[in-house]
């Protein structure tokens, strides 16, 4: 028979309020025609969920949103274990390149945003600085004004700011192998490639799957860094659902329907989180 | 199962229920009178929320404050960017500010969330009798007076006479149509590759539209005429066709904002700036030029002419406002016509740290010390009179986006002008509901 901890109720209202609250509100002002300097909320039942379905913006934010999410991700994590592996050996040795490469991690957000919005500058940006010292390019690019560089400078600023996340995650897992089994592999034979592809590798999934977990939830939500550097565009060209509801609730007064687009966007987040972790656990039992 | 426990378990989502039912419209108002009839009123604004102007503005109040023993001005500092969606947010729970700050669309969509309290009969006869017509019809909706003006700040056609010369341009005769503008530019692009030809705002933003407003009405365009989606006509295309000659031959640089443009001005870097008259204080304020320097670089006139062969400006005033729900209607009103009317505000603050004209009538000849420069002469003569109001309002705040994004594709992309027009139809038809 399970007892009732009385000391968590304080913390289940508090949740209740200042989370549980303005989730069910949300919801349910997706049901409403409410624009915030027009009155009170009239219901309208399922049409601002209906009008999504033609709205060219919110099909661009969400494709938008994948391809931040899922490109940052992946490569962050590349960059993540491949940095964990070169720099394992080097936490005794050369503690201050370890130091270094998490450095990043601790730069808040809106601070990386601005580097790289200078970095990234057409006119005085050292990318494009760079690029013509080198001769790779005749005229400074306009990164931030065409869409598709754009995103991948974004991806690029968010790749530098959470690397360091994966790699202390990577180094604390390299760290719960036993030395033993790095050991035997290396009396027969394997070289320090086999030991990482056969051995580290597979040994890291268990602390992939939350990290990549977390990594895609912040992502998905990662408003500071993609409104700061480029405001979601140019056109609509960098807008994720977090910038689509931001503009519509806060800029266009439209609380109704980005209340819609928000409740989208978390069951999107859900249906992901869930298929993500039944897949990797199915992964888990089958290995 | 323990019995208690079952019971308690509902209690969260009881919470949620009752939370999420419930409407925000109980929060009154704070009365801050006291016995001794001594007011407190707040007033938003970003003047104290920004650098070049909080001391002053502060300095401003408490003047206020000393002359008007029975009432003290709490300022609350809101960024610029804020402020709008700040007070709408503020409007709808009830906890509105007295007096605010206001500028461009914003008004007009408080005047449309009716907030606001007309002032004609809350301000002296003789201060509405002492506002320049055209700022004062500004601020009326209907008949009422909503908005009250506080400082006079169109967009002027700013250039640079020393980067006419070096470009072989006659630095005394600015372009007057468009056409000449888009020559001068090639001239200046191709003799000064450094040099930006033209600063133009086109970032996603109300602020955004409005520096474009004036263009567009040069081509006789309206994205949303009547609060239809009017963005598929002849005129919106040569409008789109000219920003997209201005980003395909680098006329100017892409999605930026004009504050980017400022600094590299004050470097000599930019040619052609349309901007308000604040930005000889900018200017300034970064390269420490003298004002006899500055005049014989720097000088102001009307955007030139597009094909409707007329001059337009688009206001950036800052305005005031008061708020219905306000309790202190009266002191308000004191407030109010103090900053944007007495002397002593005009010449401490909105002339010098503001750089702008004050809103009264002949005010060249009122304060002939303070504005007697070139640029204020300019924008008085030339600007203030064929300065044009927006379509603000609800149909500006709901369109702004889809123009915006528009007006992005066409200066920093390649898609074909006549698919951006059918996508900014398609966008404007969602978004205002036509």
């Amino acid at each position: 028979m399970a007892r009732v901890d009385w000391m968590v109720v304080p913390l289940v209202l508090v949740l209740a309020l200042v989370i549980g609250y303005p989730a069910v509100r949300a919801l349910t002002l997706g049901f409403f025609h409410y624009r915030l300097n027009q009155g009170d909320p009239v219901f309208t039942g399922v049409t601002n969920f209906q009008l999504l379905g033609g709205d060219p913006v919110f099909w661009t934010a969400i494709r938008n949103t994948l391809v931040y999410t899922g490109v940052s991700v992946a490569v962050t994590c590349l960059v993540g274990l491949l940095l964990a592996l070169l720099t394992e050996r080097m936490s005794e040795r050369l503690p201050v390149i370890q130091t270094i490469l998490l450095a990043p991690w601790a730069v808040p957000v809106i601070v990386v945003a601005f580097l790289f919005r200078y970095i990234f500058d057409q006119e005085s940006g050292g990318a494009n600085a760079l690029l013509l010292a080198l001769h790779v390019v005749a005229h400074p690019l306009p990164w931030l004004a065409y869409g598709p560089l754009a995103m991948a400078a974004l991806v690029l600023a968010n790749v530098w700011s959470q690397a360091p996340f994966f790699i202390l995650v990577f180094l604390a897992a390299l760290r719960g192998i036993p030395d033993h089994i790095v050991e035997a592999a290396r009396v027969d034979g394997a070289d320090e490639v086999a030991i990482a592809r056969h051995i580290k590798v597979p040994q890291l999934m268990g602390a992939l799957v939350p990290a990549v977990l977390v990594a895609i939830i912040t992502n998905f939500n990662n408003f500071t860094l993609v409104w700061s550097m480029t405001e979601g565009g140019p056109a609509y060209d960098t807008t994720t659902l977090v910038v689509y509801v931001y503009r519509l609730a806060f800029t266009q007064l439209n609380v109704g329907y980005a209340s819609a687009v928000g409740a989208v966007w978390l069951a999107v987040l859900t249906v992901f989180t869930v298929l993500f972790v039944r897949a990797t656990a199915s992964r888990t039992v089958a290995a | 199962v323990d019995r208690r426990w079952l019971g308690l378990r509902w209690l969260p989502l009881a919470l949620l229920a009752a939370t999420a039912c419930a409407q925000s419209q109980s929060a009154a108002p704070q009365t801050t009178s006291t016995p001794s009839g001594h007011e407190t009123i707040t007033f938003a604004n970003w003047a104290s929320a920004e650098a070049a102007t909080k001391d002053h503005i502060a300095q401003s109040i408490s003047e206020f404050d000393q002359a008007n023993p029975d009432v003290t001005v709490t300022s609350v500092p809101v960024a610029f960017s804020d402020i709008g969606h700040q007070l709408q947010l503020e409007v709808a729970s009830g906890n509105a500010p007295d007096v605010a700050e206001i500028s461009g669309n914003d008004g007009p969509a408080l005047v449309q969330a009716n907030a606001l309290q007309p002032l004609e009969s809350l301000l002296s006869q003789s201060f509405v009798g002492s506002l320049l017509p055209s700022e004062k019809a500004l601020g009326e909706f209907q008949g009422h007076l909503e908005i009250a003006p506080w400082t006079v700040a169109p967009l002027g056609f700013w250039y640079n006479r020393d980067i006419l010369s070096k470009a072989g341009l006659d630095p005394g005769t600015p372009p007057r149509t468009l056409d000449q503008l888009s020559a001068d530019m090639a001239r200046i692009k191709s003799a000064e590759p450094d040099v930006i030809p033209l600063g133009l705002d086109t970032t996603n933003r109300t602020f955004g539209l409005d520096v474009n407003w004036s263009l567009m009405r040069s081509f006789n365009a309206d994205p949303f005429s009547g609060g239809k989606a009017t963005a598929d006509t002849r005129t919106m295309g040569q409008y789109l066709e000219f920003i997209r000659t201005l980003g395909q031959k680098g006329y100017t640089i892409p999605d930026q904002k004009i504050g980017y443009f400022r600094p590299l001005a004050a470097q000599g870097k930019v040619a052609f700036q349309f901007d308000g008259p604040y930005l000889q204080g900018v200017i300034q304020s970064v390269n420490h030029e003298s004002d006899a320097a500055f005049y014989k670089t720097w000088a102001v006139t009307t955007l030139p002419a597009g094909p409707s062969g007329k001059h337009f400006s688009t206001p950036t005033d800052h305005q005031l406002v008061m708020f219905k729900s306000s309790k202190h209607k009266a002191a308000a009103a004191r407030f109010i016509a103090w900053l944007a009317g007495s002397r002593q505000a005009i010449t401490d603050y909105t002339i010098r740290y503001e750089s702008s004209l004050p809103p009264v009538k002949n005010a060249i000849s009122a304060f002939p010390t303070e504005l007697n420069t070139p640029v204020f002469k300019s924008f008085e003569s030339q600007v203030v009179p064929v300065v044009t109001r927006p379509a603000w309002g609800n149909t500006y705040t709901n369109g702004y986006s889809a123009v915006m994004a528009g007006i992005q594709k066409a200066v920093a992309g390649s898609e074909p002008i006549s698919q951006i027009q059918a996508e900014m139809q398609s966008e404007l038809r969602t978004q205002l509901g036509s």
